[in-house]
């Protein structure tokens, strides 16, 4: 390997202490040998604190019995996911000639998957990156920086400047300040892109259902109000005396993480955070939780004009969050989303006055479509017509010129009472004129039916009901 | 309300009456006849007709003792009605005199279109009466006069279903097996309003002479539902007159089919064809 690609004892040594620091046992090695320095002793070199790594990660897998973790007999652990990770994974074969460049991107990126399990845990993404020392950081060469801040190889030509950061890293930027660094120094691998991720949140769901906030499991809780409220769900299940407090929880905005500040929440502790829609539009919150294959815009766009985007899952809106650590809480901004005065949900109560003309004062009601519909709101045909086959027999009709005219006239209803036969009707009106029945008939009225049926029976009650008149 | 007095010279077949009172108003042109058997039943003619149409304002007659007696006088004080006489021989002045010729001459005219014999001169004159109230007249802006008396639109239903003197069928009530049979025959002369339901007639029966109310009649003018038990002979007389509408070769293809719907033999038709 030439020299110019070796790294410098001194950043093996960071980095191999680093590498076990999220192990007491094993931390307590570079303590040891920190103490030793500062007692005037002589450094550690990589060799020697390898070996005393070794022989502490021995005695610390005895002491947790990982030898024997073949046996059936398998220690369970909460909050520890096994994460099986396919052998060609990175698509990265390790050879004697390999540029220490592609070495230190293939460690970082498994190291990284190493450490999500842990980040899960602790909720702190920031310990499992690497902790370098100020004075180590400075010993660096330029080369070496610009690897462990954007993990790409001077090589590649793809060097990024010290004292300015990609977008990536500017939503980062608070956490490398809290471990003292005076500039930006972050990976950004494709897995985990920031260490602010909501990754492993859970969903808080956005409902507008709901009359009042419930905090669940993934918010942070700042102070309790002193006062209490009874949740009543489905079937009258209801929690009582569940406090109400003001809590505090991680999500994503446009502007990158934020700890959104939620007052007036009934704490219940488990399982999702429930926002309700109108709490949160109270405080002038804008809630479009209408998705966005419906046409909505699937989004919460807040007093301060943060964007907090929603996930649809099953129908219902979301908003990813977790709880925020303490550093985050410290560090990222703070937008309020709900009223810290007590919330009481009948202060939108608006009864509309059926008994009045209330559409009168509504003045989006819809108007008369420009194209009138073809049915009915019972769902009858508004067009039907019945049109005679016979006229389009001849060969006049169908010609181009007059086939409108003869459709229309075709559609046209003219329907022509019969003329009744008065003269048939004289023998009955004594054979006076047929002027004279004809006028007759008009100014009087024959709803009346003889009804008979051969042969004739006797009948209590007419056959034709208007008839039983006494 | 005018009134006078319609003379016959020959009783009325139902209850042998030769007069008959009528009452109209001279301008509805309600016209009312009551039957009388001697002048003296006028009183009771008029108390009738008030109580059927209720006091008219003034009576109108002539100088007919019967109808300016003393009894007519007291009713007429009983009733504030009016009285008032036309001038002797200046009939014109009464109203019911014109109207009076209407009424025979349409009487008249039914009893010449149906052959319906002359004593029932009363049943077609009541029967016609009643038609008049029921007909729009042109002084009453083609109005029914029934109509702007009571004020209500008249249903004139029970007028079309018969004409006068049209043969019928009536039911028989309690007929004794077979003799009997169901029905009888008779005419149809007229409207019985004030019996029973709303199309009730007065029936004249064949046998007897004597008038029925009865709701349950059929016409017997339908070829299709002639009572063959009734008129033995009508088929004969169909065919007669099939003989004189149809051409021998006609009929000669139609005999099997006229066997069949008048139940006689195809010799008898086969002599009607050659009558």
């Amino acid at each position: 390997m030439p020299t110019t690609e070796q790294l410098p004892p001194q950043l093996c040594l960071s980095l191999l202490g680093s590498s076990v620091r999220d192990v007491s046992e094993l931390r307590q090695v570079n303590t040891t040998a920190n103490l030793d320095l500062a007692k005037g002793g002589s450094p550690f070199n990589y060799e020697n604190c390898l070996s005393l790594l070794l022989a502490a990660a021995t005695l610390y897998d005895k002491g947790n019995n990982l030898s024997n973790s073949r046996s059936p007999k398998t220690k369970r652990s909460a909050f520890v996911a096994e994460t099986i990770f396919p052998d060609n994974d990175y698509g990265v074969d390790y050879d004697i000639d390999l540029s220490p460049s592609i070495l230190y991107k293939a460690n970082a990126h498994n190291r990284s998957r190493a450490g999500d399990q842990n980040r899960d845990r602790q909720g702190n993404v920031n310990r499992e990156q690497p902790y370098i020392p100020r004075e180590t950081w400075d010993k660096l060469s330029d080369d070496a920086k610009a690897i462990l801040r954007g993990m790409s190889s001077p090589a590649e030509g793809q060097a990024l400047p010290n004292s300015k950061s990609t977008p990536a890293f500017h939503a980062n930027s608070h956490s490398l300040a809290d471990m003292g660094h005076p500039s930006p120094t972050k990976n950004s691998l494709n897995e985990s892109d920031n260490e602010n991720s909501i990754v492993g949140t859970t969903s808080s769901l956005i409902d507008r259902g709901a009359n009042g906030g419930l905090a669940g499991s993934d918010v942070k809780v700042i102070n309790k109000t002193g006062r209490s409220a009874s949740i009543t769900g489905i079937n009258d299940h209801t929690l009582p005396d569940l406090d109400i407090v003001t809590a505090a929880g991680l999500v994503e905005s446009q502007n990158g993480p934020i700890i959104v500040i939620l007052h007036q929440y009934a704490h219940h502790g488990k399982g999702k955070t429930i926002h309700s829609s109108a709490q949160l539009e109270y405080y002038k919150n804008t809630v479009k939780d209408r998705s966005c294959v419906l046409g909505g815009k699937q989004r919460i766009v807040t007093l301060d004009d943060y964007v907090i985007p929603l996930q649809v899952r099953q129908g219902l809106a979301y908003m990813d969050m977790r709880p925020p650590s303490d550093a985050e809480f410290d560090t990222l901004p703070h937008v309020v989303l709900t009223s810290h005065v007590n919330w009481d949900p009948s202060i939108i109560d608006n009864e509309i006055d059926l008994a009045t003309d209330w559409y009168d004062a509504v003045q989006d009601l819809p108007n008369d479509p420009y194209v009138k519909p073809r049915f009915s709101s019972t769902g009858d045909y508004w067009h039907r017509h019945v049109a005679n086959f016979d006229i389009f027999w001849s060969s006049e009709i169908i010609a181009r010129s007059t086939a409108i005219d003869n459709i229309l006239s075709s559609n046209k209803h003219n329907m022509v009472r019969n003329e009744r036969n008065y003269e048939a009707l004289r023998p009955c009106r004594g054979w006076v004129s047929t002027d004279t029945v004809k006028k007759t008939i008009l100014a009087t009225t024959q709803f009346a039916r003889e009804v008979y049926n051969a042969p004739m029976r006797k009948h209590f009650k007419s056959r034709f009901p208007a008839l039983n008149v006494h | 309300v005018a009134t006078d007095t319609i003379w016959s010279d020959m009783p009325a077949i139902d209850n042998g009456a030769k007069f008959a009172q009528l009452f109209v108003g001279r301008r509805l042109l309600v016209t009312d006849i009551y039957p009388m058997k001697t002048d003296k039943e006028f009183v009771n003619a008029l108390e009738d007709n008030i109580r059927h149409r209720g006091a008219m304002d003034k009576l109108i007659s002539d100088r007919a003792k019967a109808e300016i007696s003393k009894k007519v006088s007291d009713i007429t004080r009983a009733y504030n009605i009016d009285q008032w006489q036309s001038e002797p021989n200046h009939q014109h002045q009464n109203y019911a005199e014109r109207r009076i010729a209407t009424v025979e001459a349409n009487a008249n005219n039914i009893l010449n279109k149906t052959g319906a014999p002359n004593s029932t001169w009363l049943l077609c004159v009541s029967y016609v009466c009643y038609l008049f109230n029921h007909l729009a007249h042109e002084s009453l802006h083609d109005r029914t006069p029934i109509e702007i008396l009571s004020g209500s639109t008249p249903d004139i239903s029970v007028l079309l279903q018969f004409h006068f003197w049209e043969p019928i069928y009536y039911r028989l009530e309690d007929p004794t097996f077979p003799s009997d049979g169901t029905e009888k025959k008779g005419r149809f002369v007229g409207i019985a309003d004030s019996v029973g339901d709303a199309l009730t007639y007065k029936i004249l029966t064949n046998d007897s002479h004597k008038i029925l109310f009865r709701s349950s009649v059929r016409s017997a003018l339908k070829a299709s539902e002639t009572s063959l038990r009734l008129e033995p002979h009508e088929g004969g007389r169909v065919l007669l007159s099939l003989s004189t509408s149809l051409s021998r070769v006609e009929l000669r293809t139609k005999i099997p089919m006229l066997s069949i719907r008048y139940l006689v033999s195809p010799r008898t038709i086969s002599s009607a064809a050659r009558f």
